[in-house]
């Protein structure tokens, strides 16, 4: 069993939508051009759209299977949607629209209203009626909406879209939070690069209703602008020295980073490449690399001409991956196997700086 | 004025009768306006005529089908009914006139206010876990609410200004049945213009103040769904 286990097939105008899905990543992009049939799939996920052959099972639970003639009713299918059009709630306030799902009967992840209201820094618009809310606002509030009602999966249509760049960044970083946070699986339909390779660990390509590709976004959108990071991290800036910036990871270690702009208490997203990273057996000693990181070994596995090794960082906090590709030959020389302690190496310059959100 | 204290009878007995059919008709005229709003069925064409067309026949026209349909050996006749409805020529059958009368008008307005709610808001209540009911009566109808008040209100101008089809069934009993329209329509029959001119005014008046209200609460809705600045 599978957290996602997706088979639709609909009948379309133009094609047929023949989209899979079987993976337990928690966060999966679908990436291809406007009229792939990106929506078509959420919503046919959401219960919005009726109609579908197939089978959808999240978590295990099943809420279409047309061969038996199951069709969970939206109402009962505990999914938390943004859609494009954002459809907030006209005639309520922001506090009412945020608190619309909380009653809802089946829940998922246990999410207190509170938290979110603080991590999407929502406290101070709760009475608003959302009419006067900027565009920014109104994708904040939809987010808290969908996160209040203790959703079991977490739909996202075009999160960001119809944003200006500098509201892109903010709700991108909001985007990291909530995922980081919350932990809610969480589908994502965008035609940006970035937002995908920022966002998810797994990315599907569509095109004309087929899934063509599959896979890490690394491996899926290379080529596509902005996906050349194969690994993402999300943190805090908890110290600025000259040209440096410290960055505090969820999993309790710091990086530093090139300043980039950035300030102390910014959020920012660092994108990696996994051909930057060195990996040692020892902790090396007189070494101009201001990254040294213990980690374990979690998997091995064979890239084009090289290794894939996934390692995880080994600290007090929330565990992070990373990637790292190396030759076969120094998996051979070093001995590496699953489940060793290695240390690894990331230059300072080998960080970018993706994206930040200004603290408050 | 003169005339004017006169003419407070049928006012009275005129906004009484607007009020009772609007009471009457608004419910069934939402339900049609929510059908045709949301619903496609077979014959929904048929059925959307059959609504209209009290707007469209002669009042007159209307008020002898409600003769028929009352009278004795009506649909809801004495004789049909174990009972008799007692409602012809009497402010009852004014009441029922008009509420026929205004019906198209409340139904179609009222599915104008249905069309201008968001079906996928509803949908998006429903993934929040709102039952069907919920979903009603706390999305579709709130938003809909001031276009569904505006058919209230047309409804009642439109029973106000019942004439026709109130003379067949109802009469034109002084102090039981005329109205401010046929009480106009009766001073001026009788050469009392005085009164006559005071039922005019008072009825300008009643008119204006409908239109207005009906006005504010679509520009008040227009806001609400964003398509005017606040």
């Amino acid at each position: 069993m599978s957290l996602f286990d997706i088979e639709l097939r609909v009948e379309l105008t133009s094609f047929t939508l023949d989209y899979r899905l079987r993976t337990d990543d928690r966060t999966v992009g679908v990436f291809g051009h406007s009229g792939a049939g990106k929506t078509t799939v959420i919503e046919h996920i959401a219960g919005w759209r009726r109609g579908a052959a197939g089978k959808v099972e999240i978590g295990g639970r099943v809420l279409l299977d047309s061969s038996a003639g199951v069709f969970a009713p939206p109402r009962h299918r505990g999914i938390g949607y943004v859609p494009q059009d954002i459809l907030l709630f006209p005639h309520w306030t922001v506090q009412q629209n945020v608190m619309a799902g909380s009653e809802r009967p089946e829940k998922g992840a246990p999410i207190e209203v509170d938290r979110v209201l603080e991590v999407l820094e929502l406290g101070s618009l709760l009475d608003r009626p959302v009419r006067r809310l900027s565009g920014g606002e109104r994708h904040r509030v939809a987010l808290a909406r969908a996160l209040s009602s203790q959703p079991s999966l977490l739909l996202l249509d075009e999160p960001l879209s119809s944003l200006d760049h500098r509201l892109r960044r903010r709700i991108l970083g909001d985007l990291v939070r909530v995922r980081d946070e919350f932990h809610v699986p969480m589908l994502l339909i965008s035609h940006d690069p970035t937002e995908v390779q920022v966002l998810c660990d797994r990315v599907q390509r569509l095109e004309r209703g087929k899934v063509v590709a599959e896979g890490a976004p690394g491996q899926v959108l290379g080529g596509s602008g902005g996906a050349d990071f194969e690994n993402v991290l999300a943190g805090t800036v908890a110290g600025i020295h000259d040209h440096t910036a410290r960055v505090a990871l969820a999993s309790g270690h710091e990086l530093i980073a090139p300043r980039a702009g950035v300030d102390k208490g910014d959020r920012v997203v660092l994108g990696l490449r996994a051909d930057d990273v060195l990996v040692a057996t020892e902790a090396p000693r007189g070494i101009s690399a201001r990254n040294v990181l213990p980690a374990r070994v979690e998997r091995l596995g064979e890239a084009a001409d090289s290794v894939e090794l996934l390692a995880v960082l080994v600290g007090e906090g929330a565990p992070t991956e990373l990637r790292v590709r190396i030759t076969e030959d120094a998996v051979r020389q070093l001995d590496l196997a699953v489940g060793r302690e290695v240390t690894l190496i990331l230059k300072t310059n080998s960080l970018e700086v993706l994206t930040s959100v200004a603290r408050g | 004025m003169e005339g004017f204290n006169e003419a407070l009878v049928p006012l009275w007995l005129s906004i009484k009768v607007a009020t009772l059919a609007t009471l009457v008709v608004f419910v069934p005229g939402c339900l049609a306006g929510l059908l045709l709003s949301r619903r496609s069925f077979p014959g929904k064409a048929i059925v959307e005529t059959l609504f209209e067309l009290p707007l469209v026949l002669p009042p007159t026209a209307v008020g002898f089908m409600l003769l028929l349909a009352l009278g004795k050996d009506g649909l809801f006749g004495r004789n049909t009914l174990p009972f008799d409805p007692g409602i012809l020529f009497t402010w009852r059958a004014a009441v029922l006139a008009s509420a026929v009368m205004a019906f198209p008008l409340v139904a179609r307005t009222a599915r104008v206010a249905f069309d201008n709610v968001d079906p996928r808001l509803e949908r998006m209540a429903a993934s929040l876990g709102f039952s069907r009911l919920a979903v009603k009566l706390r999305v579709t109808l709130p938003i809909a609410g001031r276009g569904l008040m505006a058919a209230a209100l047309l409804g009642f101008s439109r029973a106000l200004g019942e004439f026709g089809a109130t003379a067949l069934v109802a009469g034109n009993q002084e102090g039981k049945t005329r109205t401010l329209a046929l009480a106009i329509f009766n001073d001026i029959q009788e050469g009392n213009y005085a009164r006559a001119r005071a039922l005019l005014a008072i009825a300008i008046v009643l008119a204006y103040g409908a239109i207005a209200a009906v006005a504010w609460l679509q520009r008040r809705d227009r806001r609400l769904r964003g398509e005017e600045p606040s």
